[in-house]
């Protein structure tokens, strides 16, 4: 059994309510092509 | 992440102060954990058989036979499998430990993670906390609640986007009990508290206990100038993941004469320090405004002084009514957008790569943007809406249950149906990268949310035209 264990260090802001910049209230992303 | 010298596995672990976490599982069978620890700003999403061994842990308050007992019933294993699952869960802690999301008794925690010292903009796949929001909008997942507890404010801002009306009933505090409970009960993990402002409620530390007990993690947005002793208390012991303040200037004339309230600008920074003193992250957020944006740069060291960060802002947008006051607040003044745009703030990198020498661009299946996606927002008289920012009210809580609207409004279909493609402006437009498109913004400004307002446009293209500029003199290792 291998555990993929993925952590970060968040940014401020980013889920703040803000409906502004590249994150929305909610904290999506809008998605990119790929 | 580097392993510890000799770490073996601790005879239990514990939790700590400001951790929020919650396990998910979703229709076809699949599990997601979303684990937060506020005063070190680090946080994991696990998914499969790591979510299911870390919410064996938490729910067995840091023993671990619980979650042994899964890993020797669901994995594979040769040899020895109680030592081997052992040594699996060794390494699964130590990675939690060196993160902060996990104490083990009697032995220090380690430094805070390495803040990122460049912006890191829409990299889903690398960055847990977008992941977080994608599975949530991916699932339809009532993760995230903007709660506008009162229109009331202190202040007068210039550029407010709320109309003049602004003493509507609000929710009791049994009402929002039950809001709370609702949308726990849909999967609600985020709170966002904010106004108005919302410290003119007497209530407000009812409503903080009422947040902490449906365990629900509190971001607060406030001017501060109303922040009393014991509301300090509340806020610190419900570890927000972060007090938002606008300040609107480092200058206190200016920001005064943003606000209209003498004396406003000591008030905010004074209760930012208090705040940091506590441990509570803090952001200065700040709106950008014709007679405040020439003096930005001193936003970005108060934040300093204070241990904040900040937000620069230019959307300035229409009132929630329609009314275009606001729109004269904005920057328009090319040559000091172009200068703003060149701040460290707007220089977005994905994997350390400046975002302006990408290949990818956004995709025409893209969604417009996420309002619905993931949560929805509360008006003080208990009105719902996708989004703060998007004034298409969907009904009333509690006359309408937050559970069907999220089960049943077409909205989620109508609108979650839109994509770039369908804009016609936007759909081969060559700064799509550098829009910070807001379809609510849009529809406040002229009533159709489909429709692109003309700043919206301005604004990408002095960001684009500022990072191609700097996109050609980058060096990799500079």
């Amino acid at each position: 059994m291998k555990l993929n264990v993925k952590t970060s260090y968040y940014m401020l802001g980013a889920s703040c309510g803000c409906t502004k910049g590249f994150q929305t209230s909610c904290g999506i992303t809008y998605r990119m092509g790929s | 992440m580097p392993r510890a010298q000799n770490f073996t596995l601790p005879p239990r672990i514990t939790f700590p102060a400001g951790l929020f976490s919650r396990t998910y599982t979703t229709t076809d069978g699949k599990r997601a954990s979303v684990v937060y620890h506020t005063p070190s700003q680090s946080m994991a999403f696990l998914e499969d058989d790591s979510a299911s061994i870390w919410d064996r842990l938490y729910q067995a308050d840091g023993q671990f036979q619980p979650a042994l007992d899964y890993m020797l019933a669901h994995g594979t294993w040769e040899g020895n499998p109680e030592q081997e699952a052992r040594t699996v869960l060794t390494g699964f802690i130590e990675h939690l430990w060196q993160a902060q999301l996990v104490r083990i008794p009697s032995i220090a925690s380690p430094s805070r993670p390495d803040k990122p010292s460049k912006r890191q903009a829409y990299d889903v796949a690398q960055d847990p906390d977008l992941q977080v929001g994608q599975f949530m909008a991916d699932n339809h997942i009532c993760h995230g609640l903007v709660f506008e507890t009162t229109y009331r404010c202190n202040e007068r801002c210039v550029h407010c986007y709320l109309p003049g009306q602004t003493h509507l009933p609000e929710l009791t505090l049994p009402q929002i009990d039950d809001l709370l409970a609702e949308f726990a009960s849909l999967g609600g993990f985020s709170i966002l508290l904010t106004g108005g402002e919302t410290l003119v409620r007497r209530d407000f530390k009812d409503i903080l206990a009422l947040v902490k007990k449906h365990r629900l993690m509190p971001s607060i947005v406030s001017n501060l100038t109303l922040l009393q002793d014991d509301v300090i208390e509340a806020i610190a012991d419900a570890h927000p993941k972060s007090v938002g303040c606008s300040i609107y200037s480092a200058r206190p004339e200016l920001h005064d004469a943003v606000t209209c309230l003498p004396g406003s600008f000591e008030k905010s920074v004074r209760a930012l320090r208090i705040l940091r003193e506590h441990g509570v992250p803090v952001i200065l957020k700040t709106p950008l405004l014709k007679a405040t944006a020439p003096h930005w740069r001193e936003i970005p060291e108060l934040a300093a002084k204070l241990g904040g960060e900040y937000q620069l802002d230019l959307s300035i947008t229409a009132k929630n009514d329609g009314g275009l006051s606001p729109l004269a607040q904005r920057v328009e003044d090319p040559v000091l957008l172009r200068e703003i745009f060149s701040s460290e703030f707007y220089h977005l990198y994905v994997r350390d790569e400046p975002m302006a020498q990408l290949a990818a661009k956004p995709s025409p299946d893209a969604s417009l943007c996420g309002a619905g996606a993931a949560g929805l927002s509360i008006g003080p008289d208990g009105t719902i809406r996708p989004c703060i920012g998007l004034n298409l009210p969907m009904g009333r809580f509690p006359k309408d249950s937050l559970t069907k609207i999220w089960r049943e409004s077409p909205f989620f279909q109508e609108f979650g149906s839109i994509r770039l493609k369908d804009i016609t402006p936007c759909r081969d437009c060559a700064d799509l990268m550098y829009c910070s498109r807001c379809p609510g913004a849009w529809h406040a400004e002229h009533g159709d949310f489909r429709r692109p307002a003309a700043y919206t446009c301005t604004l990408a293209g002095a960001w684009a035209e500022t990072q191609r500029a700097r996109a050609l003199t980058f060096q990799p290792n500079g």
